[in-house]
Protein backbone atom coordinates (compact mmCIF):
# COMPACT_ATOMS: atom_id res chain seq x y z
CA UNK A 1 0.00 0.00 0.00
CA UNK A 2 1.68 3.60 -1.06
CA UNK A 3 1.09 7.02 -0.31
CA UNK A 4 -0.82 9.15 -3.07
CA UNK A 5 0.22 12.34 -3.49
CA UNK A 6 -0.41 15.24 -6.51
CA UNK A 7 1.61 14.91 -8.97
CA UNK A 8 1.83 17.08 -12.42
CA UNK A 9 3.36 16.53 -15.51
CA UNK A 10 6.30 13.96 -15.70
CA UNK A 11 5.30 12.17 -12.46
CA UNK A 12 3.14 9.48 -11.89
CA UNK A 13 1.82 8.25 -8.60
CA UNK A 14 -0.61 5.22 -8.41
CA UNK A 15 -0.83 2.12 -6.56
CA UNK A 16 2.53 0.99 -7.38
CA UNK A 17 4.04 4.20 -5.92
CA UNK A 18 5.67 7.43 -7.37
CA UNK A 19 7.82 7.44 -10.56
CA UNK A 20 8.62 8.96 -13.48
CA UNK A 21 5.92 9.22 -16.30
CA UNK A 22 7.75 7.13 -19.49
CA UNK A 23 7.87 10.28 -21.23
CA UNK A 24 10.39 11.44 -19.14
CA UNK A 25 12.70 9.25 -19.83
CA UNK A 26 14.91 10.09 -22.70
CA UNK A 27 14.94 6.95 -25.26
CA UNK A 28 15.55 5.14 -28.37
CA UNK A 29 12.46 5.11 -30.32
CA UNK A 30 12.90 3.60 -33.71
CA UNK A 31 15.75 2.16 -35.57
CA UNK A 32 16.16 1.39 -39.18
CA UNK A 33 19.02 -0.45 -40.14
CA UNK A 34 19.47 -0.31 -44.09
CA UNK A 35 22.22 -1.81 -46.82
CA UNK A 36 23.34 -0.73 -49.99
CA UNK A 37 21.36 -2.84 -53.00
CA UNK A 38 24.19 -1.41 -55.96
CA UNK A 39 27.86 -2.05 -54.23
CA UNK A 40 30.55 -2.93 -56.83
CA UNK A 41 31.05 -1.92 -60.05
CA UNK A 42 29.32 1.42 -61.56
CA UNK A 43 29.71 3.39 -64.47
CA UNK A 44 28.62 7.09 -66.00
CA UNK A 45 26.05 8.17 -64.30
CA UNK A 46 25.04 12.50 -64.31
CA UNK A 47 21.74 11.25 -62.50
CA UNK A 48 21.67 10.56 -59.17
CA UNK A 49 21.05 6.51 -58.89
CA UNK A 50 20.15 5.33 -55.23
CA UNK A 51 22.53 3.38 -53.08
CA UNK A 52 20.40 2.97 -49.95
CA UNK A 53 16.72 4.46 -49.67
CA UNK A 54 15.55 4.14 -45.93
CA UNK A 55 13.08 5.71 -43.46
CA UNK A 56 11.41 5.83 -40.51
CA UNK A 57 7.86 6.26 -39.62
CA UNK A 58 7.30 6.83 -35.61
CA UNK A 59 4.00 8.45 -33.48
CA UNK A 60 4.19 10.07 -30.21
CA UNK A 61 1.63 7.90 -28.33
CA UNK A 62 1.95 9.16 -25.45
CA UNK A 63 0.35 12.70 -23.98
CA UNK A 64 2.98 15.06 -24.24
CA UNK A 65 5.33 17.08 -26.39
CA UNK A 66 8.77 15.29 -27.59
CA UNK A 67 12.23 16.60 -28.69
CA UNK A 68 13.09 14.19 -31.08
CA UNK A 69 16.97 13.43 -32.53
CA UNK A 70 18.09 11.31 -35.72
CA UNK A 71 21.63 10.04 -35.69
CA UNK A 72 22.32 8.86 -38.73
CA UNK A 73 25.28 6.36 -38.68
CA UNK A 74 26.88 5.92 -42.19
CA UNK A 75 29.53 2.73 -43.48
CA UNK A 76 32.83 3.06 -44.19
CA UNK A 77 32.57 3.70 -47.78
CA UNK A 78 34.97 2.66 -50.69
CA UNK A 79 35.55 4.34 -53.91
CA UNK A 80 38.02 3.29 -57.21
CA UNK A 81 38.34 5.47 -59.72
CA UNK A 82 40.21 5.99 -62.84
CA UNK A 83 41.31 9.30 -64.36
CA UNK A 84 39.58 11.79 -64.90
CA UNK A 85 36.45 10.51 -63.86
CA UNK A 86 34.79 11.70 -60.43
CA UNK A 87 32.75 9.47 -58.83
CA UNK A 88 30.79 10.35 -55.74
CA UNK A 89 28.63 8.95 -53.18
CA UNK A 90 26.46 11.62 -51.71
CA UNK A 91 24.10 11.63 -47.81
CA UNK A 92 20.72 13.41 -48.31
CA UNK A 93 18.16 13.32 -45.98
CA UNK A 94 14.44 14.95 -45.20
CA UNK A 95 11.94 14.96 -42.58
CA UNK A 96 8.25 16.05 -41.96
CA UNK A 97 6.33 16.04 -38.56
CA UNK A 98 2.08 16.15 -38.68
CA UNK A 99 -0.29 14.53 -38.49
CA UNK A 100 -0.14 12.74 -41.70
CA UNK A 101 3.67 13.82 -42.55
CA UNK A 102 5.29 13.09 -45.95
CA UNK A 103 8.69 14.12 -45.95
CA UNK A 104 10.20 15.22 -49.51
CA UNK A 105 12.81 13.07 -51.80
CA UNK A 106 15.71 13.51 -50.32
CA UNK A 107 18.34 15.27 -53.26
CA UNK A 108 21.55 16.60 -52.08
CA UNK A 109 25.15 17.62 -53.67
CA UNK A 110 28.62 18.18 -52.23
CA UNK A 111 27.42 16.30 -49.37
CA UNK A 112 29.13 13.22 -48.95
CA UNK A 113 32.69 10.84 -50.26
CA UNK A 114 34.16 11.22 -53.49
CA UNK A 115 37.40 11.25 -55.81
CA UNK A 116 38.42 12.64 -58.87
CA UNK A 117 42.27 12.25 -60.28
CA UNK A 118 42.71 13.88 -63.58
CA UNK A 119 46.04 13.07 -64.59
CA UNK A 120 46.02 15.13 -68.51
CA UNK A 121 44.79 17.48 -69.70
CA UNK A 122 41.69 17.17 -72.17
CA UNK A 123 43.23 17.95 -75.37
CA UNK A 124 45.81 14.98 -74.18
CA UNK A 125 45.30 11.10 -74.68
CA UNK A 126 44.12 9.43 -70.82
CA UNK A 127 46.88 7.81 -69.07
CA UNK A 128 46.61 4.79 -66.69
CA UNK A 129 46.01 6.28 -63.44
CA UNK A 130 43.71 4.32 -60.27
CA UNK A 131 42.99 6.15 -57.37
CA UNK A 132 41.36 3.99 -53.91
CA UNK A 133 40.28 5.57 -51.57
CA UNK A 134 38.63 4.12 -48.50
CA UNK A 135 36.56 6.63 -45.89
CA UNK A 136 35.74 6.24 -42.73
CA UNK A 137 32.43 5.62 -40.93
CA UNK A 138 30.90 8.84 -39.90
CA UNK A 139 27.67 9.71 -37.86
CA UNK A 140 25.58 12.54 -38.75
CA UNK A 141 23.21 14.14 -35.70
CA UNK A 142 19.69 15.85 -36.60
CA UNK A 143 17.75 17.50 -34.61
CA UNK A 144 14.22 17.34 -36.03
CA UNK A 145 12.34 19.63 -33.24
CA UNK A 146 9.19 19.18 -31.42
CA UNK A 147 6.62 16.31 -31.67
CA UNK A 148 3.35 17.09 -30.36
CA UNK A 149 1.34 13.83 -28.96
CA UNK A 150 -0.61 12.14 -31.75
CA UNK A 151 1.80 13.67 -34.14
CA UNK A 152 3.77 11.25 -36.76
CA UNK A 153 7.56 12.40 -37.75
CA UNK A 154 8.78 10.78 -41.27
CA UNK A 155 12.57 10.73 -41.79
CA UNK A 156 14.05 9.71 -45.20
CA UNK A 157 18.07 8.81 -46.02
CA UNK A 158 18.70 8.09 -49.21
CA UNK A 159 22.57 7.31 -50.27
CA UNK A 160 22.86 8.83 -54.16
CA UNK A 161 25.39 7.36 -56.35
CA UNK A 162 26.59 10.16 -59.42
CA UNK A 163 29.30 11.38 -61.52
CA UNK A 164 29.44 14.90 -61.79
CA UNK A 165 31.92 16.98 -64.04
CA UNK A 166 33.28 15.84 -67.40
CA UNK A 167 33.98 11.85 -68.55
CA UNK A 168 36.33 10.32 -70.87
CA UNK A 169 36.62 6.72 -71.34
CA UNK A 170 39.43 5.21 -69.01
CA UNK A 171 42.78 3.27 -70.46
CA UNK A 172 41.40 0.06 -68.11
CA UNK A 173 39.11 1.20 -66.76
CA UNK A 174 38.19 0.29 -62.94
CA UNK A 175 35.71 2.13 -61.43
CA UNK A 176 33.81 0.90 -58.36
CA UNK A 177 31.70 2.26 -55.20
CA UNK A 178 30.33 0.55 -52.02
CA UNK A 179 28.32 2.27 -49.73
CA UNK A 180 27.37 -0.70 -47.51
CA UNK A 181 24.94 0.12 -44.79
CA UNK A 182 23.33 3.24 -43.19
CA UNK A 183 21.84 3.14 -39.33
CA UNK A 184 19.18 5.38 -38.44
CA UNK A 185 18.08 5.85 -34.89
CA UNK A 186 15.04 8.06 -33.91
CA UNK A 187 15.99 9.41 -30.36
CA UNK A 188 13.15 11.12 -27.67
CA UNK A 189 13.05 13.31 -24.73
CA UNK A 190 10.73 15.35 -22.89
CA UNK A 191 9.81 18.77 -24.79
CA UNK A 192 10.47 20.60 -21.85
CA UNK A 193 10.97 24.63 -21.11
CA UNK A 194 14.43 26.06 -21.95
CA UNK A 195 14.64 23.09 -25.07
CA UNK A 196 15.07 24.19 -28.39
CA UNK B 1 3.98 28.85 0.73
CA UNK B 2 6.76 26.14 1.59
CA UNK B 3 7.24 22.60 1.49
CA UNK B 4 9.40 21.18 3.63
CA UNK B 5 9.21 17.56 2.38
CA UNK B 6 10.10 18.37 -1.31
CA UNK B 7 13.38 19.68 -2.83
CA UNK B 8 12.09 22.75 -4.46
CA UNK B 9 15.27 22.79 -6.57
CA UNK B 10 14.41 19.44 -7.89
CA UNK B 11 10.34 19.51 -7.89
CA UNK B 12 8.43 22.42 -8.88
CA UNK B 13 5.11 22.36 -6.71
CA UNK B 14 2.35 23.86 -8.52
CA UNK B 15 -0.39 26.15 -6.59
CA UNK B 16 -2.60 23.59 -6.74
CA UNK B 17 0.16 21.35 -4.25
CA UNK B 18 0.80 18.62 -7.11
CA UNK B 19 4.23 18.69 -8.25
CA UNK B 20 6.65 17.62 -10.49
CA UNK B 21 10.25 17.65 -11.92
CA UNK B 22 11.71 20.64 -12.72
CA UNK B 23 12.37 21.11 -16.41
CA UNK B 24 16.13 21.28 -15.88
CA UNK B 25 16.42 18.26 -14.32
CA UNK B 26 16.02 16.81 -17.40
CA UNK B 27 19.10 16.57 -20.67
CA UNK B 28 18.56 19.23 -23.14
CA UNK B 29 18.79 20.94 -26.35
CA UNK B 30 19.70 24.14 -24.82
CA UNK B 31 21.26 26.12 -27.98
CA UNK B 32 22.55 26.08 -31.34
CA UNK B 33 23.75 28.21 -33.96
CA UNK B 34 25.03 27.24 -37.35
CA UNK B 35 27.11 28.74 -40.81
CA UNK B 36 26.07 27.97 -44.35
CA UNK B 37 28.57 26.33 -46.52
CA UNK B 38 31.19 28.42 -48.59
CA UNK B 39 32.18 28.14 -51.78
CA UNK B 40 35.90 29.70 -53.09
CA UNK B 41 38.15 29.57 -55.62
CA UNK B 42 41.48 30.77 -55.86
CA UNK B 43 44.89 31.01 -58.06
CA UNK B 44 46.04 27.73 -58.74
CA UNK B 45 49.47 28.70 -59.39
CA UNK B 46 49.37 32.15 -56.74
CA UNK B 47 51.56 31.52 -53.96
CA UNK B 48 49.99 31.64 -50.43
CA UNK B 49 46.80 32.55 -49.85
CA UNK B 50 46.21 31.27 -46.42
CA UNK B 51 43.03 32.84 -44.52
CA UNK B 52 40.60 32.26 -41.80
CA UNK B 53 37.37 31.18 -43.99
CA UNK B 54 34.66 31.65 -40.91
CA UNK B 55 34.48 32.14 -37.23
CA UNK B 56 30.75 30.68 -35.70
CA UNK B 57 30.13 30.49 -31.79
CA UNK B 58 26.81 29.62 -29.72
CA UNK B 59 26.57 30.57 -26.18
CA UNK B 60 23.92 29.39 -23.21
CA UNK B 61 23.49 30.65 -19.95
CA UNK B 62 22.53 28.62 -16.77
CA UNK B 63 19.71 30.52 -15.82
CA UNK B 64 18.65 27.32 -13.45
CA UNK B 65 19.50 27.60 -9.97
CA UNK B 66 21.56 24.54 -9.50
CA UNK B 67 24.66 23.47 -11.61
CA UNK B 68 24.65 22.36 -14.75
CA UNK B 69 26.91 19.85 -16.67
CA UNK B 70 27.19 21.26 -20.45
CA UNK B 71 28.60 19.91 -23.54
CA UNK B 72 28.89 21.11 -27.03
CA UNK B 73 28.28 18.97 -30.69
CA UNK B 74 30.19 20.40 -33.88
CA UNK B 75 28.43 19.33 -37.25
CA UNK B 76 30.57 20.16 -40.00
CA UNK B 77 28.70 19.59 -43.62
CA UNK B 78 29.79 17.67 -46.55
CA UNK B 79 33.10 19.77 -47.39
CA UNK B 80 35.02 19.23 -51.51
CA UNK B 81 38.38 20.04 -52.26
CA UNK B 82 39.34 20.34 -55.49
CA UNK B 83 43.21 20.61 -56.06
CA UNK B 84 46.18 21.57 -58.81
CA UNK B 85 49.53 20.16 -57.74
CA UNK B 86 52.18 21.00 -56.32
CA UNK B 87 49.54 22.67 -53.72
CA UNK B 88 49.43 20.47 -50.11
CA UNK B 89 46.17 22.27 -48.75
CA UNK B 90 43.67 21.81 -46.42
CA UNK B 91 40.84 23.18 -44.52
CA UNK B 92 41.65 23.45 -41.24
CA UNK B 93 39.02 23.16 -37.70
CA UNK B 94 39.80 24.93 -34.92
CA UNK B 95 37.57 25.08 -31.41
CA UNK B 96 37.72 27.44 -28.10
CA UNK B 97 35.65 27.68 -25.14
CA UNK B 98 34.98 29.88 -21.99
CA UNK B 99 32.98 30.02 -19.07
CA UNK B 100 32.45 32.04 -16.39
CA UNK B 101 29.63 35.02 -15.11
CA UNK B 102 30.20 37.11 -18.29
CA UNK B 103 33.52 35.61 -19.97
CA UNK B 104 34.71 37.31 -22.79
CA UNK B 105 34.45 35.77 -26.02
CA UNK B 106 36.90 32.51 -26.64
CA UNK B 107 40.14 32.70 -29.08
CA UNK B 108 39.38 28.76 -31.43
CA UNK B 109 42.84 28.16 -31.64
CA UNK B 110 42.56 24.03 -30.53
CA UNK B 111 43.34 22.18 -33.73
CA UNK B 112 40.80 19.12 -34.12
CA UNK B 113 40.17 18.71 -37.46
CA UNK B 114 41.61 18.58 -40.79
CA UNK B 115 40.66 17.92 -44.08
CA UNK B 116 42.43 17.94 -47.28
CA UNK B 117 44.66 16.54 -49.80
CA UNK B 118 47.58 16.70 -52.77
CA UNK B 119 49.80 15.36 -55.45
CA UNK B 120 53.10 16.11 -57.01
CA UNK B 121 53.81 15.44 -60.28
CA UNK B 122 57.58 17.20 -60.22
CA UNK B 123 58.79 20.09 -62.13
CA UNK B 124 59.36 20.44 -66.12
CA UNK B 125 61.39 22.66 -68.39
CA UNK B 126 64.58 22.96 -65.89
CA UNK B 127 62.13 23.72 -62.99
CA UNK B 128 60.47 26.40 -64.27
CA UNK B 129 56.70 24.68 -65.03
CA UNK B 130 54.78 22.45 -62.81
CA UNK B 131 53.36 19.25 -64.10
CA UNK B 132 49.64 19.05 -64.48
CA UNK B 133 47.07 17.14 -62.45
CA UNK B 134 44.02 17.51 -60.46
CA UNK B 135 43.11 15.63 -57.67
CA UNK B 136 39.48 16.36 -56.07
CA UNK B 137 38.78 14.35 -52.73
CA UNK B 138 35.21 15.08 -50.48
CA UNK B 139 34.25 14.46 -46.74
CA UNK B 140 30.81 13.48 -45.53
CA UNK B 141 29.29 15.67 -43.00
CA UNK B 142 29.94 14.33 -39.34
CA UNK B 143 28.94 15.51 -36.02
CA UNK B 144 31.84 14.99 -33.43
CA UNK B 145 31.98 16.69 -29.57
CA UNK B 146 34.07 19.75 -29.81
CA UNK B 147 35.75 20.75 -26.34
CA UNK B 148 35.24 19.13 -22.87
CA UNK B 149 31.73 18.18 -21.05
CA UNK B 150 31.95 21.75 -18.26
CA UNK B 151 30.01 21.91 -14.85
CA UNK B 152 28.21 25.42 -15.27
CA UNK B 153 27.31 27.45 -12.02
CA UNK B 154 23.91 28.76 -11.60
CA UNK B 155 24.03 31.92 -13.65
CA UNK B 156 27.22 31.46 -15.57
CA UNK B 157 27.61 31.23 -19.37
CA UNK B 158 29.21 29.07 -21.90
CA UNK B 159 30.64 30.16 -24.88
CA UNK B 160 32.20 27.29 -27.69
CA UNK B 161 33.52 29.23 -30.62
CA UNK B 162 34.56 27.13 -33.80
CA UNK B 163 37.02 28.60 -36.58
CA UNK B 164 37.53 27.38 -40.18
CA UNK B 165 40.67 28.29 -41.56
CA UNK B 166 42.17 27.47 -45.59
CA UNK B 167 46.40 26.61 -45.46
CA UNK B 168 48.74 24.46 -46.71
CA UNK B 169 51.83 23.15 -46.28
CA UNK B 170 53.36 24.20 -49.76
CA UNK B 171 51.99 26.43 -52.12
CA UNK B 172 52.53 26.69 -55.92
CA UNK B 173 53.80 29.28 -57.68
CA UNK B 174 54.50 27.70 -61.35
CA UNK B 175 52.74 28.22 -64.20
CA UNK B 176 51.24 24.30 -64.70
CA UNK B 177 52.84 23.18 -67.73
CA UNK B 178 50.66 23.39 -71.20
CA UNK B 179 48.29 25.90 -69.41
CA UNK B 180 46.12 26.28 -66.13
CA UNK B 181 42.70 26.38 -68.46
CA UNK B 182 41.56 22.96 -66.66
CA UNK B 183 43.75 23.47 -63.15
CA UNK B 184 41.33 24.46 -60.39
CA UNK B 185 41.92 24.92 -56.90
CA UNK B 186 38.88 25.04 -54.90
CA UNK B 187 36.67 24.58 -52.03
CA UNK B 188 33.17 23.87 -51.02
CA UNK B 189 33.25 23.80 -46.96
CA UNK B 190 29.93 22.39 -46.13
CA UNK B 191 27.49 24.12 -43.83
CA UNK B 192 28.70 24.33 -39.68
CA UNK B 193 26.36 24.17 -36.73
CA UNK B 194 27.20 24.14 -32.63
CA UNK B 195 25.01 22.39 -30.70
CA UNK B 196 24.96 22.97 -26.55
CA UNK B 197 23.55 20.25 -24.20
CA UNK B 198 22.80 20.59 -20.72
CA UNK B 199 21.86 17.90 -17.94
CA UNK B 200 21.63 18.94 -14.29
CA UNK B 201 24.84 18.06 -11.65
CA UNK B 202 23.55 16.61 -8.89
Amino acid sequence: MSLKVCTSEFLISDSRGLEFSPGWLPSLVAERMAVSGKDGNVDRSPDQVPFIDSEILWTNSGDDSVHTMVSIHRAPRSIVTSTPNTLVLDDAWTWDIGVSPSAPLPFGTNSGVGIRFQTTQSFNPVIYTRLFRDFPDSVSYQDLGEVPPGETVHFRYRCLFSTPGNWRAPVQPLLLASARWARLRLWSSPWITGVI
Amino acid sequence: MSYPCVDEDDFLVQGDGSFGPQHYMQWRHVATNSAASLQNAYDVDGGNQAADLLQLQVSWTNSSPISMNVYGLLTRGGSVITNQPRNRAYIETYIGAAQGAAPADPTASTLIGRFGNGADFGTVDSNTKTVFSNLQTRQAERTMLAGDTIVLPAGHVYKLRVRLRWDAEFWETLPVYLGDTESELSIITGATRLDLYAYPQL
